[in-house]
């Protein structure tokens, strides 16, 4: 018998996210943990140092009977938080109440399980869908308690946690204990009343704790013979007064924050210290996605800022509380005299999936002419790729539309057509009934296309390629081959990269025995820079209105946004061949600036059909984009949030990388439609060309 | 030859003869009434499913045949036009058909109802060719005369004629938006969902779906219209929850009838879909 592979939980966290931002009303960041599945059910959701909340259930479906069990103890924890969250006092969110919460754990951990199991009571009634899995996920969770605890307390704590799942009273066969537990469940179980409030989950959760005081009073030393683990650091804390009574038994420890987040661990008392955060920091609503500082690249914020319209001025004071974006390198002593032209400074929003809310002016994209050598490139690319370009620009040509066409037999037009008057007067000495469509109409036809091609050219861009293969010679071969040329990681320029799960060490190719020394390698970035060429040449062909540009950067204070061809450009081949010469990889790839730029400039265009193409090569990453560099999450869904608000501003986007593993993310940026995986590089300049004939073949 | 009466789907006329049953929201029902007796044309602005058309079929029927003797009441008292982006300026005014050895003009639905004073309804007007709106500029001011270019006639419009436009603003793209001159010409009615209260009794009445289920649809359409902020710009319409309640009174299962009603024909992003199909089987029993 096979083992049934573990679904992952973050396929379905996505969707958990909407469900409780829908029960909810608000957005709700999930993490899930990867407990064991004896906690299950048993420790309550707790709150993240994000303000996420924090299912506590196992990250795949291990410990369940079937991945649908599990899954439905997703939804249910899920409804469990986000019910909360729609009954809690506006001001009393996850982010303030993670931070601000300096009671003792103790206390919090009862407050959390009186909550859990008042919104258990009201789950059956407005939720008749849940009612099963709740009762499921009870006895999942009772079955997995195990036998009493060593030690009074634990035991008492256990015995509530029973209460809170069964109906009948729970008995831990010890003396004087059970009497304790049936005062301690007796209070608990108030909660579950129709009439019971959240203030009273609170209320009672702080009787129990004086309750649990009484019965457990005295030194840390006796907690510890009580088998309750105790810090000692809380032992030098002052006596108590009004404000610290309860320190007794918990003392806050502002240096172990890790520990502080295991809040759900009821052995383990000790109150979570605030922690900065991103969601910390004051942010205002309002949100532009492109607004041009007169500035030039290299000003600082303040000077860009004294340049700018009174709006923006503005917009800089409400929000003044953000942390000022650092001053940009100079763009010429990062790349040297060859890095181009800047011709203006925009700040653009990101999206903060983490505080659901848009970072307002939090980049700064510097505008760059690109200028390379004076090259015929465009020239040149043809002489690489004769078969290729011959069959884009033919292919192109055959989409070019006749200016005008008549068409016939409509009801109404601008003559009448001889043909449809005579059918039509047949019809009538016939008797039978006609349509009158006797008039020819001349419609102009014109294809109204805008299209900007953005390209990643970020410095993963300069991996070398091996030779493509004998079928694939001049980047024309027809259907992609095997993988020869895939990438699966970025790749640190002048380093030797190594696939993960690939299995294909491009390193090796240079020690290859076999292979001779030869020109320097074609790199990705040259492959791209080919199809950018070729779909100029078959664009300007067909006359459709395009822009091409590139993006790369550092940090949010310096992203770049270099431009090869805007859309009012005149057409001449040998600019834009220097242009596109200017085309190199440099710094990182923040795609969601740079989409955002590339869309307000498309958004201007007359054209009813509008198309962005985006060619990268992996997944969104910067410096600083996220709190946490490691989290690739958050480039993500800036990167998704951005192509939607393109799309909202009547954009059609399309994703193209060369990244073998971009399934994996793209599913999460994109429509199944709207992305396509090249496993060839080679295979990129025709993929493009298709790419485009097909998505403007009906325009 | 007799020309025949050019119908195109997109146009339809309404007797109405029975109350098309409509449950006031708020104040629009008077609003509306003041605006009719101003005779000042109606912009209807709410996203999709919402009412507006219902709506609009009430008010012409509160209009010309509740409020008049029968003797004055008018045949077609509503002329609704779903306008799309082939529809020009010809279809709505009017175009010449042949008849035996001529051409005989044949009025288009506009026309008709400035000449005879219908309510001319143009669903979702900004679809419709740039040359439309202009033709309803002269209708709209003070003037409210229809030039009629092809026959060269100036036609004022009769005293009971009014012209009523609806707009979705979340569903348009940037392109496709009403010019500020032409919005200032009306008086907007803003419409959105009905409270939970008000939607269960138009989703019990309309589907004739029982009430508990009717509270239960509107609870469902109440939560997923908290995503509209990810990718469901317009959320659920009451139209779509009728239609879920439809199917169940007719024996349909409560969770198949959300499934094909609501969570397949809102979206097609899978996670968008599985939030709304948990939705619904959480709060179905």
């Amino acid at each position: 018998m096979s083992a049934r592979p573990a679904p992952r939980a973050g396929q379905h966290l996505r969707a958990l996210s909407l469900l409780a931002e829908a029960l909810s009303g608000q957005a709700l960041p999930l993490a899930l943990t990867d407990h064991h599945p004896a906690r299950v059910g048993v420790c309550p959701n707790r709150r993240g140092s994000r303000g996420e909340w924090v299912l506590v259930l196992p990250g795949s479906d291990r410990g369940f009977p079937t991945e649908a069990h599990w899954r439905r103890a997703l939804r249910l924890s899920v409804l469990r938080a986000s019910l909360l969250e729609a009954y809690r006092a506006p001001g009393t969110g996850p982010v303030s109440y993670a931070a601000r919460d300096r009671r003792p754990r103790l206390e919090r951990w009862l407050e959390q399980l009186l909550e859990r199991s008042w919104i258990d009571a009201r789950i059956p009634s407005r939720f008749p869908g849940a009612r099963q899995d709740l009762l499921e996920l009870q006895r999942l969770t009772l079955m997995r308690l195990g036998p009493p605890p060593r030690g009074a307390l634990r035991r008492l704590l256990q015995g509530l946690a029973r209460d809170s799942l069964m109906r009948s009273s729970p008995s831990l066969s010890q003396p004087g204990e059970d009497d304790w537990l049936a005062l301690l469940c007796e209070k608990a179980r108030t909660v579950r009343a129709a009439d019971a409030t959240l203030e009273r989950c609170h209320s009672c959760a702080a009787e129990l704790y004086d309750l649990l005081r009484t019965r457990f009073p005295g030194s840390r030393t006796r907690l510890r013979q009580l088998g309750i683990p105790v810090r000692p650091a809380a032992l030098d804390h002052p006596p108590s007064t009004p404000q610290t009574r309860r320190a007794n038994l918990a003392e806050p420890d502002a240096t172990d924050t890790q520990e502080a987040q295991d809040s759900e661990r009821p052995e383990s008392f000790h109150s979570p210290s605030p922690r900065p955060s991103v969601a910390d920091t004051p942010i205002g609503q309002a949100r532009t996605s492109d607004r041009p500082l007169q500035g030039s690249v290299g000003a600082t914020q303040a000077q860009a800022s004294s340049d700018a319209p009174d709006e923006a001025m503005a917009r800089e004071d409400k929000h003044a509380c953000s942390p000022p974006l650092p001053d940009p390198a100079p763009l010429r002593s990062r790349y040297g005299a060859g890095a181009g032209e800047a011709v203006g400074v925009y700040l653009i929003d990101e999206w903060d999936c983490h505080g659901k809310q848009f970072l307002p002016a939090w980049c700064r994209l510097h505008e760059i002419r690109l200028r390379g050598p004076d090259q015929d490139l465009l020239a040149q690319v043809r002489e690489r790729h004769p078969e290729l370009a011959r069959r884009i620009l033919e292919r192109f040509a055959a989409l070019k539309p006749i200016s005008h066409r008549r068409i016939r037999g409509v009801a109404d037009g601008d003559d009448l057509d001889p043909e449809g008057v005579v059918s039509a007067m047949i019809d009538r000495l016939a008797g039978s009934a006609n349509d009158q469509r006797a008039w020819v109409r001349r419609e102009r036809r014109d294809r109204d296309v805008a299209t900007a091609l953005l390209l990643d050219m970020s410095a993963s861009t300069s991996l070398s390629l091996p030779d493509p293969g004998p079928g694939q010679a001049s980047a024309g071969g027809a259907a992609p081959a095997a993988p020869a040329a895939s990438l699966a990681t970025r790749a640190i320029p002048g380093t030797r990269t190594t696939t993960v799960q690939g299995a294909l060490l491009y390193g090796f190719y240079d020690d290859s025995p076999e292979r001779e020394p030869e020109a320097p390698r074609r790199r990705v970035i040259d492959v791209a820079r080919d199809g950018l060429a070729l779909m100029a040449l078959g664009l300007a062909t067909l006359g459709d209105d395009h822009a091409i540009y590139g993006f790369s950067g550092s940090g949010r204070a310096q992203v770049e946004f270099h431009v090869a061809r805007d859309f009012d450009d005149p057409w001449q081949q040998r600019a834009l061949g220097r242009a596109l010469a200017g085309i190199e990889p440099r710094g990182s790839t923040r795609m969601g600036p740079a989409i955002r730029h590339a869309a307000a400039k498309l958004s201007r265009r007359p054209a009813p059909q509008r198309l962005l193409i985006l060619v990268s090569d992996g997944y969104p990453q910067d410096i600083d984009y996220g709190p946490d560099r490691n989290d690739e999450g958050y480039g993500l869904q800036d990167t998704a949030h951005a192509l939607r608000e393109a799309q909202r501003q009547g954009v059609v986007t399309f994703c193209v990388t060369i990244d073998p593993g971009g399934h994996d993310y793209l599913k999460r940026m994109c429509a199944p439609d709207a992305y396509r995986v090249i496993e060839d590089v080679h295979a990129l300049p025709e993929a493009l060309s298709d790419i485009y004939v097909r998505l403007t073949s009906r325009a | 030859m007799h020309p025949t009466a050019h119908a195109p789907s997109s146009v339809r006329a309404s007797r109405l003869d029975l109350e098309p049953w409509y449950l006031p929201i708020a104040d629009e029902v008077a609003l509306f009434e003041a605006a009719w007796q101003a005779r000042l044309p109606v912009l209807l602005k709410g996203p999709t499913g919402c009412g507006k058309t219902r709506f609009i079929e009430h008010m012409a029927w509160r209009l010309h045949r509740r409020d008049r003797a029968k003797t004055e009441a008018l045949e077609l008292p509503l002329l609704t036009v779903a306008c799309h982006e082939d529809l020009t300026a010809s279809d709505l005014i009017g175009r010449f058909l042949l008849s035996n050895d001529a051409t005989v003009w044949q009025d288009g639905p506009l026309t008709r109802a400035v000449r005879s004073g219908a309510i001319c309804y143009l669903d979702e007007v900004v679809e419709a060719r740039k040359d439309t709106t202009v033709v309803i500029h002269s209708l709209t001011d003070h003037r409210r005369v229809l030039p009629i270019d092809k026959t060269g006639e100036l036609l004022d419009a009769h005293p009971d004629f009014l012209l009523v436009i609806s707009y979705n603003p979340g569903y348009q793209s940037a392109l496709k938006d009403l010019k500020t001159s032409t919005r200032q010409r009306f008086v907007a009615l803003e419409f959105d969902y009905p409270a939970p209260e008000q939607e269960a009794r138009i989703i019990a009445h309309e589907s004739q779906v029982d009430r508990a289920r009717a509270d239960i649809l509107a609870g469902i359409g109440q939560r997923v219209r908290q995503l509209r902020e990810q990718g469901l710009e317009d959320g659920v319409g009451t139209r779509a929850l009728v239609h879920a309640g439809a199917l169940m009174s007719r024996g349909v299962d409560s969770r198949r009838a959300c499934e094909v009603a609501i969570a397949q024909s809102l979206t097609e992003d899978p996670a968008l879909r599985q939030a709304i199909r948990d939705i619904c089987e959480l709060m179905l029993p």
